[in-house]
């Protein structure tokens, strides 16, 4: 479904992505870590459409999507939560999750959507009339969340899901996209790689703009050298 | 006392149309970041149009006045396709070529209407006993019902409305409402127009009390840009609030200390407010 290949990027002097492939399929759960300064924000970026890449290809659906602006790119299906969430902090919980839902595919069936996302965040529904930058942070990564998932997206990119979190608000938030539809193809950034690698089902593991590793987060976790590198044991 | 209660009936009027004429400012500046420094020359072009329309063309004066917001909308979207658009990303070009635009306009406006003033015709005729202390002009009157009531369409239509919803969103973070499949060039076009027609309605609502001439804009551009930092760049309500104190302060120290330093007293409370709150009253953000 998303198919980054050989993606080389940017920025002034600096090689930030040198040479980045990978792959979502429908349904999969892949996790992209790595540490700070790696290029994960910056690969999200360009799949995004809000970085040029200077060479390679990404492909949405088989369609190229790497020199469309990022609202095209959103209208195709593929719906993002930005690191460090980017709620609309002066306008109330509704009306962020109202503009997850701005595409017309998506404006058709508010109603329907807006009662999903709110099963899955039952905090949000005591807070719709809230201004979004007076909830917590587990509370705005959940409406960061919600607000992606109202525009029915096919594939869902979360930069830095528990990033500043506590540790029993990232265990609800990965419990709550684990139930998430089959439809929904998910990438999720992490910097902690035990959590990401206990959600996923493949996982890529970046290091300074190249992919040093990539597996079955199955057998990554079991991994000697992964587990020493990253985990601590 | 009854003095006092002029002064400020006075106040509210005129505050009441510089907060319509502001919060086109703080749209324009809240969504694109751009300073328009031609503003007031479209509060000019309606109060222009609306006079000539209903005087040349024989139109009524509410054909004349729809007809003088159609043509400032267009005018304001002309504008921002072909002078604003090519600046995007740069502050200091959009300043420059907005201030040019508004040197260019003045002129234009004196070459085809003439250096005297000129006046739409009245919406209505007599005065009121207001409080049972003095008699206010009947127009007066209902260009101060009309602004408020365009400050609170355009107020509801900005909180309860799809387009007013989306052009929040493009003024808080850009970038994030064009992930969630906004393109914010439309909404810069849009917001650029519908900010010329607020400062058009602010012309259409004045005019038959304060008669045009070709260099009255800058000043509105002034008043606007003051209320527009008095009451914190980011916030619409700010604007409202702004414009209103703006127009009581003017008018109680021209009566109280002297009508030679009208603009004066506006610049005065806007220091001493960013003084004490840098933000300006409502505001969060602090503009560089
Ligand atoms: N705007 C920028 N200008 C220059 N360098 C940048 C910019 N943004 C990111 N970088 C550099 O790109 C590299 C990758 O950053 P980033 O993609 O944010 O990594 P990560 O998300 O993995 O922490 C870092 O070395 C960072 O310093
Ligand atoms: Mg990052």
């Amino acid at each position: 479904m998303l198919v980054v290949h050989n993606v080389h990027l940017d920025i002034g002097e600096n090689l930030i992505l040198k040479g980045i492939s990978l792959q979502v399929g429908k349904g999969e759960r892949i996790a992209v870590l790595g540490a700070n300064g790696a290029g994960k924000t910056s690969l999200i970026k360009a799949i995004m459409g809000l970085l040029p890449i200077k060479s390679g290809q990404i492909l949405f659906n088989g369609k190229k999507i790497h020199s469309l602006p990022p609202y095209e790119i959103a209208e195709l299906g593929i719906a993002c939560v930005p690191e460090g969430r980017r709620v609309f902090a002066d306008m109330t919980v509704k009306d962020n999750l109202l503009m997850g839902a701005y595409l017309p595919h998506a404006r058709n069936k508010i109603k329907e959507t807006i009662d999903q996302v709110l099963s899955l965040f039952p905090i949000l529904k005591e807070r719709m009339n809230q201004r979004a930058g007076t909830l917590s942070g587990g509370e705005q990564q959940m409406l960061a969340i919600g607000r992606a998932m109202m525009s029915r997206p096919q594939l869902l990119i979360i930069d830095e899901l528990s990033l500043g979190l506590a540790p029993v608000v990232v265990q609800e938030i990965y419990r709550v996209i684990s139930k998430l539809s089959e439809d929904v193809s998910l990438l999720i950034v992490e910097q902690n790689v035990e959590i990401a690698l206990n959600n996923t089902n493949f996982a890529y593991i970046l290091e300074v703009g190249s992919v040093v590793r990539k597996g079955k987060s199955s057998d990554l976790l079991r991994d000697p050298s992964i587990k020493e590198a990253y985990l601590g044991m | 006392m009854v003095d006092l209660l002029l002064y400020l009936t006075n106040g509210i009027v005129m505050g009441t149309s510089y907060a319509l004429c502001a919060l086109g400012v703080a749209l324009v500046v809240g969504v694109m970041r751009v300073i328009n420094f031609a503003h007031g020359e479209f509060y000019v072009l309606a109060g222009y149009l609306s006079a000539t329309f209903a005087s040349a063309l024989h139109l009524g004066i509410f054909p004349s006045i729809a007809m003088s917001i159609l043509c400032v909308f267009f005018v304001g979207l002309v504008v921002e396709r072909f002078l604003i658009r090519p600046t995007y990303g740069n502050e200091m070009y959009s300043l420059i070529i907005t201030f040019i635009l508004y040197i260019i306009v003045e002129n234009l406006y004196l070459f085809i209407f003439g250096p005297y003033p000129q006046k739409p015709p009245n919406w209505v005729s007599g005065s009121q006993n207001l409080f049972g202390l003095f008699y206010y002009g009947n127009q007066r009157l209902v260009s101060f019902v009309t602004a408020a009531l365009l400050i609170s369409i355009f107020l509801v239509v900005l909180h309860k409305t799809w387009l007013g919803r989306v052009i929040r969103a493009v003024a808080i973070d850009r970038e994030m409402a064009s992930l969630l499949g906004v393109n914010p060039t439309r909404i810069n076009f849009f917001s650029f127009g519908l900010g010329c027609v607020l400062a058009g309605a602010a012309g259409i609502v004045l005019t038959p009390i304060f008669p045009v001439v070709p260099t009255v804009g800058v000043g509105i551009s002034l008043t606007a840009f003051v209320v527009v930092v008095l009451g914190g760049m980011d916030s619409f309500l700010g604007a409202v609030v702004g414009g209103l104190i703006l127009g009581i302060v003017e008018n109680l120290g021209v009566a109280y200390i002297s009508s030679g330093y009208k603009h004066l007293f506006g610049f005065v409370i806007l220091i001493l407010v960013l003084f004490l709150k840098p933000t300006g009253l409502f505001g969060h953000r602090q503009f560089q």
